[in-house]
This record gives structure tokens, C-alpha cells and sequence, in this order.
């Protein structure tokens, strides 16, 4: 039912205005920052909270979560608007070739999952690089693969990362009808919005709200609301983007409370790694709590943890600074 | 063999020695230094004096990231001890630090011998009379005093 409303209204807008490339550009950063804002959000409720398991659980699956929460909104999107929810934000709609199947599969798969299993390689690839670099020790099939794919996977980003540009290029030179990557293998344009197209959206928001079914209603109401926050939000962000760059001399206060500094531990001596208690072999700080340890200690336990070990403040490799003093070699 | 928790526990074992802890005390196994025997003497002022409390310590090669698996030998009755020797401590879940030896972890457990804790109890017969009848419930802890003199 919803698809063949979906092929409907692609039919019928296809005489529906071309939008610049600026809309469709600033569409899609939205739609690509609202998984880091997600994954921030967390990191600042984890700094609050830092013994809190269920957020420690929540932070490391970050990317799984989002995922899920992505494809219900999405997909409540799609078939209420035939858009994603940072292009009907803008005022933009999909429209399909009205051979094509499965629109809203074909969507999901190129909008949502695609861009999670590069965000995926693009975590592995940093893992590995730094495991590479730190020649920690693994089998030797699992070495050759290693390498293979740190020396690769550059090569594949760069060609991602070119296709995008290349086609917002020939779309702003209308030699496209494509301007990012996953519409042109979704097979889908986008297009503005008509008042025909709205009111028959209309139709079908107040359609889904009198549906019956409980699964449906519970994902619509998660949408509606994650919805409101997001477009409230955004435009409480645009404005304050606005206002703020219009008031830049003026100091703002700190927006987060500055925490407590950690009880400092007798038992660490000046010279010993507080993870193995003997002599610090390259001595590496922690920045975002000022400890001194081992290079070797601190990079496995953050690895495992992504915490201090002493402070529970979440870390990662990022934080550590390599130290150079006279009294070490 | 030497891996980084080995190392790691024979400072251990070497700081438990130079600067021996009051009321505890612990070795590794005499074949294995993953696994370690270790006594805690009931604190002073407490139901637990003169007990004699033995215990066993499970290391991984993960230790110190990854807390050591502690159970009473002995048989105990404490709010905060299950029925099999577990221990029901934060220090040993989630709220370990690497930083923790094993020196720190005994006396940990020692104070917790004096200081239990009955709102998260592993043993809730011991959690409801240290809480209502405090009598009834040093005279269960004296019974497992006693007892722990006898098993060897
Ligand atoms: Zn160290």
C-alpha cells in the first residue's frame, strides 16, 4: 500500500522544480551529523555518569543503536513523505523511476545501512592502523590481512569521498540528476515539495494515526517524538549558530559543569606506573586526567575500557601524550 | 613464563612482603602464581575477632584490567558473602581499577568484614538480623569464627 503510494507520488511530481544544490547539500549534513550529535550526547551523559554500566554499554554499541533508531524514523519518514527526515526537513521529496521496486527498501539500504558499514570500516581501519603501528603481535595470516587492508582501504575511502564530489559537481552542471551517491544507487531524484504532494501526505499522516496496529503506533509515536526534539533542536541550534556568530566578542559562560578533580592516590609514586606498579617504560600522560603510565599499560586498558583508569573519565588513545623529560630515557 | 600479570603480581607478592598490611596475608599457589591462597584475620571490635578467614584468588592474564575472581574459603556469615564464598563487593565489579594490588583488595575485603552492607545483600538471612536482631546475628557470625580455627 505504501509503496504503490510511493510510486504515485514520484509519478506525479516529476514536473516538480529541480532544487539547488545548496538545499540538497545542506540536507545532507544533517542527515550525516545527527549520528555524531547521538554519539556526543552520549559521551556527555558518560562523563556525568561515569559508573553507569547500562550508558557504558550504550556508548560502545553507539553505532548499533543509532542504527536502529535510524532505520524506525527513517522508514516512518519514507512512508508518511517519501523523504528522509533531514530531506523533508528542508522541504525536499523522493521521487522514483515508477518501474523501480521496493522504494523504501532501496532507500534504507543505500541511506542508512550503507553509510553505517562505512562508519563501521572507518572505525576498523582505525583500530587496525593503530595496532599496525604499535606492532602488536598477531597470527601470521591475520598480519598479511592486517596490512592488506590498512594499505587499502585508503584508496577505497578517496574513491568514496570522490564519487560524492564528482557528482555534486555534474549536478550543480545539471549533467546529473544525481547529486550524492546513495540516491544515484537508490535510482531515485529528489525534487521540492508540491502542495499536491502535501496535502496527500497529510492524508497519510492522519491515515497512520487511526491505524490499529500496536507495533506500528508505538515506532510512529518514537518518530513523532524524536521528530519534534530533532526540529526543535534544529532550529534552537540554527538560531543560536545565528545569535552567537552576531555576538562572538561576548563571553559566554562555561556550558558544562567544570568536575571535581580526582582524589590523587598516595600509593602513585613519582616513578611508577599505576596499572603494573613497576618503573614507567615510556612514560605517556593522559590528558583528560593528567596521569603518568606506561605507554604499553595505558593503551591496552583504554583499548578495553575507554576510560581512565584511575578516574573513570572516558578516554581514548586520542587523549595520550607522549613524554620527553631528562630524568627518563 | 613471563607475561605482563605475571609480572605484575610477583610486585604484588614482593609488596605484601616489604610492607605486610595489617590482619591479612597471602601467597601464590606453590605451581602457580595465577592462583593465590590468602588469610584475613576478623578485625578487632568486630563480631569476626579472632577468626581466621581463608580465601582463594583467581587471576587472568587480564589482571590488573580485569579483577581477580576472590571467594571465602572458610564458611562465613555476612550480609554481603554468598552461601558459596562469593563476595558481593564493588571493588571486584564494576567500580575495579587497575590500580588496585592485592594488598588493597584484602584489606578491602577486610573492611568489609567490619563494615557490611545490608542494602545490597548476598545473604539475605545475614542482611535481615544484622539489620533487626544484631544479637542473633553475632552469634551466628561467633559460630563461624569458631569454626574457621577447625578446617584447615
Ligand atoms: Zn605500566
Amino acid at each position: 500500500m505504501a509503496q504503490a503510494n510511493f510510486i504515485n507520488a514520484g509519478v506525479t511530481s516529476t514536473s516538480s522544480p529541480r532544487p539547488s544544490i545548496f538545499q540538497l547539500l545542506a540536507s545532507g549534513g544533517l542527515h550525516r551529523s545527527i549520528c555524531p550529535a547521538f554519539e556526543h550526547i552520549l559521551r556527555l551523559l558518560k562523563t556525568r555518569h561515569h559508573s553507569s554500566q547500562a550508558l557504558d554499554l550504550l556508548y560502545k554499541y553507539c553505532d548499533e543503536f543509532w542504527l536502529l533508531i535510524d532505520l524506525s524514523l527513517e522508514s516512518y519518514y519514507l512512508k508518511t513523505y517519501n523523504a528522509l527526515f533531514s530531506e523533508h526537513f528542508y522541504g525536499l521529496t523522493r521521487s522514483f523511476k515508477s518501474n523501480q521496486r521496493h522504494p523504501i527498501l532501496r532507500s534504507l539500504l543505500f541511506s542508512v545501512i550503507l553509510p553505517y558499514v562505512k562508519r563501521k570500516l572507518d572505525r576498523v581501519f582505525e583500530s587496525l592502523r593503530e595496532s599496525v603501528a604499535d606492532g602488536v603481535p598477531t597470527s601470521k595470516i591475520l598480519e598479511f590481512s592486517r596490512l592488506y587492508f590498512v594499505r587499502v582501504y585508503p584508496y577505497i575511502h578517496m574513491i568514496y569521498e570522490g564519487l560524492h564530489l564528482f557528482l555534486a559537481i555534474a549536478y550543480t552542471l545539471g549533467r546529473s540528476s544525481y547529486h550524492q551517491l546513495s540516491t544515484q544507487l537508490a535510482g531515485l531524484t529528489l525534487t521540492q515539495i508540491t502542495t499536491e504532494a502535501q496535502s496527500q501526505f497529510q492524508e497519510r499522516e492522519l491515515k497512520s494515526r487511526n491505524s490499529a496496529q500496536i507495533l506500528p503506533k508505538i515506532i510512529r509515536s518514537f518518530a513523532q517524538t524524536l521528530t519534534f526534539g530533532l526540529e526543535t533542536g534544529s532550529f534552537i541550534l540554527q538560531f543560536f549558530n545565528h545569535w552567537q556568530s552576531r555576538t562572538e566578542h561576548i563571553q559566554m559562560g562555561p556550558t558544562s559543569d567544570i568536575p571535581d578533580p580526582p582524589e590523587i592516590d598516595p600509593e602513585i609514586s613519582k616513578t611508577t606506573c599505576p596499572i603494573c606498579h613497576g618503573p614507567r617504560r615510556t612514560e605517556t600522560l593522559l590528558s583528560i586526567s593528567g596521569y603518568v603510565f606506561c605507554y604499553v599499560c595505558v593503551v591496552k586498558y583504554l583499548r578495553q575500557h575507554g576510560k581512565c583508569p584511575i578516574t573513570n573519565f572516558p578516554a581514548n588513545e586520542d587523549s595520550l601524550i607522549r613524554l620527553y623529560s631528562q630524568e627518563s630515557s | 613464563m613471563s607475561t605482563a600479570a605475571r609480572r605484575r603480581l610477583m610486585r604484588d607478592f614482593k609488596r605484601l612482603q616489604e610492607d605486610p598490611p595489617a590482619g591479612v596475608s597471602g601467597a601464590p599457589g606453590e605451581n602457580n602464581i595465577m592462583v593465590w591462597n590468602a588469610v584475613i584475620f576478623g578485625p578487632h571490635d568486630t563480631p569476626f575477632e579472632d577468626g581466621t578467614f581463608k580465601l582463594t584468588m583467581e587471576f587472568s592474564e587480564e589482571y590488573p584490567n580485569k579483577p581477580p575472581v576472590v571467594k571465602f574459603l572458610s564458611k562465613m556469615f555476612h550480609p554481603n558473602i554468598y552461601a558459596d564464598g562469593g563476595i558481593c563487593l564493588d571493588i571486584l565489579q564494576n567500580r575495579w581499577s587497575p590500580t588496585y594490588d592485592v594488598s588493597a583488595i584484602l584489606t578491602s575485603i577486610q573492611s568489609l568484614l567490619s563494615d557490611p552492607n545490608p542494602n545490597s545483600p548476598a545473604n539475605s538471612m545475614a542482611a535481615q538480623l544484622f539489620k533487626e536482631n544484631r544479637r542473633e546475628y553475632e552469634k551466628r557470625v561467633k559460630a563461624c569464627v569458631e569454626q574457621s580455627w577447625c578446617d584447615d
